[in-house]
């Protein structure tokens, strides 16, 4: 093998290709599961190897082969299915193919046998080949919904295979055929890329509609649990009018008590209403009826158990705020914080921030924690044994803030652990 | 050293509160110059005759004039963007109106030394300790402004504009010094021809800031993260 100028201008623009390729892989996946040096190797060894088996030996359905391979390897280092995994390498493949092919074609190399050794050597072909995989490649950007890692269900995994799978081998029959023209060939390389376009589509629209209706179902759910917690709510707030209430008849229960000289009695009195006192704490008083409600029913829950607990809150009594997503905010934000107070054993402390300034939500959540605080995948995971429904929780808040734009800041200490959410309202 | 004014018809409550800022003042080593007013119309009336203050204790529930009325007063009557207000309630409840004065913050009674305290600290997070001028040269001269009616500083090419609540002006400059120059003193860099003075933005919004003279000013995409995690720096304190 000689280094002549084609294979030069081969080398270099298969180097190119993998811009390209990354970004189909940024159409197809979301989150990466490998550290960075491992898909920097696995890029770099699709290169070395691809250069190496066409400069080398150069039959088209190996080249093809080993691509699919070794593409399948880069989908390995991406958070998915391996169903996913396998269908995502195979339209990658398709998508990088199409155009050598066609541009094959155009430059009139189409008589040509998969299984044989080539021989092209158009530079100018080689080029234009790159190039047009690049502009694919930002054209397909386009397509949001295949990121989700939503499961399409087995019959649609398999049409969506099948379609990429069996338009490879007919265009392999076509170009078999010797008496093609041209044109024909072309006209059909062409066809063949339209089908797997709408498939691609296809599929895409189809991983909308799952996300669509996860993201229902979810809301479904958010809103049952913000029902029942409406429901506690109202209950504690009709307890809170009801004590308020029956204070009148304390007071002249005790004045009476005063006044006949039963002071033993009058002294137990006042020892249980203090302790019911204690047990009816508000926090929150801001007139925001979401607010308060959510932040003084979770906090009651902890008033006696010896946690120091202080808060900070600002609100108008109106916010541009859906009542679900500050409900969902807050209560998942001091469910976290109790939480992880449960394992503390002493100097317990919770703060909690609420303020509303031009324009912006500010939350802040502080709390001191047993140092139990694990990490997977650089994302904070629970030290709790119902580990799904805690992921929740923090999924939730991202998710909120994430609708109004905003940011979730979460760091912690030996002692402390903080979250700070900011919502653009 | 900073001018603080507390308003409040409570005696009470205004010795109070003065009480625990001479102790924060020793503890934040910070001078505070406090006058003490009884009703909102004293208030007014010192503002309108003499230099205003840096920082307001503003009672909302003064019977003639409210914490309301003083807002209205300052920044609708006045247009003082720059002094900083700080609400003192007893009731429950926060009306929608007082937050479009863009208070610092608000105080609960009964008051808290460290809720004082923590809201002194915030004042200091975004002011610093300055000595409350910009100075630049222009040809010869040397001009000096200040910070606090700065809305912005705005970069083409070599040139800065200097936009303050009340007028322009120009002088040759690189904004990135701007930015050292004036560390620790409210600015922030929204894309990157723009210094913004924190204080002076009317609403924050997820790509844009609409600042009180009604400019909008875009929050770059690259820089859209690390504005939003300076609000909260300034508005939180660290972690």
């Amino acid at each position: 093998m000689q280094m002549d100028f084609y294979t030069i201008i081969y080398l270099v623009t298969n180097l190119f290709s993998l811009v390209p390729i990354q970004k189909f892989m940024q159409i197809f996946f979301e989150k990466r599961r490998t550290p960075l040096w491992a898909v920097i190797a696995s890029y770099a060894s699709y290169f070395a190897i691809t250069s190496a088996v066409y400069l080398m030996i150069d039959i088209p359905i190996l080249t093809l082969s080993i691509n699919l391979i070794i593409l399948f390897g880069i989908t390995l280092n991406y958070q998915a299915s391996l169903q996913k995994q396998i269908l995502s390498s195979l339209y990658i493949l398709i998508f990088m193919f199409v155009p050598e092919i066609l541009i094959g074609v155009l430059t009139g190399y189409f008589q040509f046998s998969f299984l044989e050794v080539g021989n092209y050597t158009n530079v100018f072909g080689v080029v234009v080949v790159r190039l047009l995989t690049y502009l694919e490649a930002i054209v397909l950007r386009h397509f949001k919904g295949i990121r989700n890692n939503e499961p399409v269900g087995k019959v649609v995994w398999f049409s969506l295979i099948f379609i990429p799978l069996t338009t490879l081998f007919l265009r392999l029959f076509v170009l078999e055929n010797e008496d093609l023209s041209q044109v024909k060939a072309a006209l059909s390389i062409i066809l063949i890329l339209a089908l797997n376009l709408t498939a691609f589509w296809f599929y895409d629209a189809l991983a909308l509609s799952y996300q669509k209706a996860m993201r229902s179902d979810k809301l479904e759910l958010e809103s049952k649990m913000y029902q029942k917690e409406c429901a506690l709510m109202k209950t504690s707030s009709e307890d809170m009018r009801q004590f308020r209430h029956d204070m009148k008849h304390q007071f002249s229960a005790m004045t009476t008590l005063l006044e006949t000289g039963a002071y033993d009695k009058l002294k137990d009195y006042l020892e249980s209403l203090t302790d019911k006192m204690n047990q009816r704490v508000t926090f929150s008083t801001t007139g925001n009826l979401a607010v308060d409600s959510i932040v003084n029913y979770k906090l009651q829950k902890i008033v006696g158990r010896d946690v120091e607990i202080e808060t900070e809150i600002a609100v108008p009594e109106e916010l541009s705020i859906e009542v679900a997503d500050v409900v969902s905010l807050i209560g998942n934000l001091l469910d976290n914080a109790l939480q992880a107070l449960e394992h503390v054993s002493q100097e317990k402390y919770l703060y909690l921030k609420i303020m509303y300034s031009e324009g912006r939500l500010l939350i802040r959540v502080r709390n001191r924690h047993a140092n139990q605080v694990q990490y997977e995948n650089g994302e904070i995971v629970t030290t709790k044994s119902n580990r799904k429904e805690h992921g929740f929780g923090l999924k939730s808040i991202r998710a909120v803030a994430e609708h109004y734009q905003g940011l979730v800041k979460v760091e912690h200490d030996k002692t402390y652990f903080t979250t700070d959410v900011l919502l653009y309202l | 050293m900073i001018r603080i004014a507390i308003c409040d018809d409570d005696e009470r409550i205004c010795n109070i509160l003065e009480q625990m800022l001479t102790k924060i003042s020793k503890a934040l080593h910070q001078d505070f110059e406090i006058d003490i007013f009884n009703t909102g119309e004293n208030l007014l009336d010192n503002i309108s005759k003499q230099n205003g203050y840096h920082l307001i204790f503003q009672d909302i529930e003064l019977e003639k004039c409210s914490g309301i009325d003083v807002g209205v007063y300052i920044r609708e009557k006045m247009l003082d963007e720059s002094t900083q207000i700080i609400f003192v309630t007893g009731k429950d409840g926060y009306e929608k109106r007082l937050f479009d004065f863009r208070p610092l913050g608000f105080l609960e009674k009964p008051i808290e030394q460290k809720k004082v305290y923590s809201l002194m600290e915030k004042y200091y997070r975004i002011y610093g300790n300055s000595t409350e001028l910009f100075t630049y040269k222009f040809g010869r001269d040397t001009y000096c402004v200040n910070i606090r009616n700065i809305l912005y500083f705005k970069s083409d090419g070599k040139q800065i504009t200097i936009k303050m609540l009340d007028k322009d002006d120009i002088f040759i400059g690189v904004l990135k010094n701007v930015e050292n120059q004036l560390k620790n003193e409210g600015f922030f860099m929204p894309n990157r021809s723009y210094l913004v003075n924190y204080r002076l933005v009317r609403s924050f919004r997820p790509n844009a800031l609409l600042m009180v003279n009604e400019e909008l000013i875009t929050i770059s995409r690259s820089n859209k993260e690390k504005v939003a995690s300076i609000q909260l720096k300034l508005e939180n304190g660290e972690m």
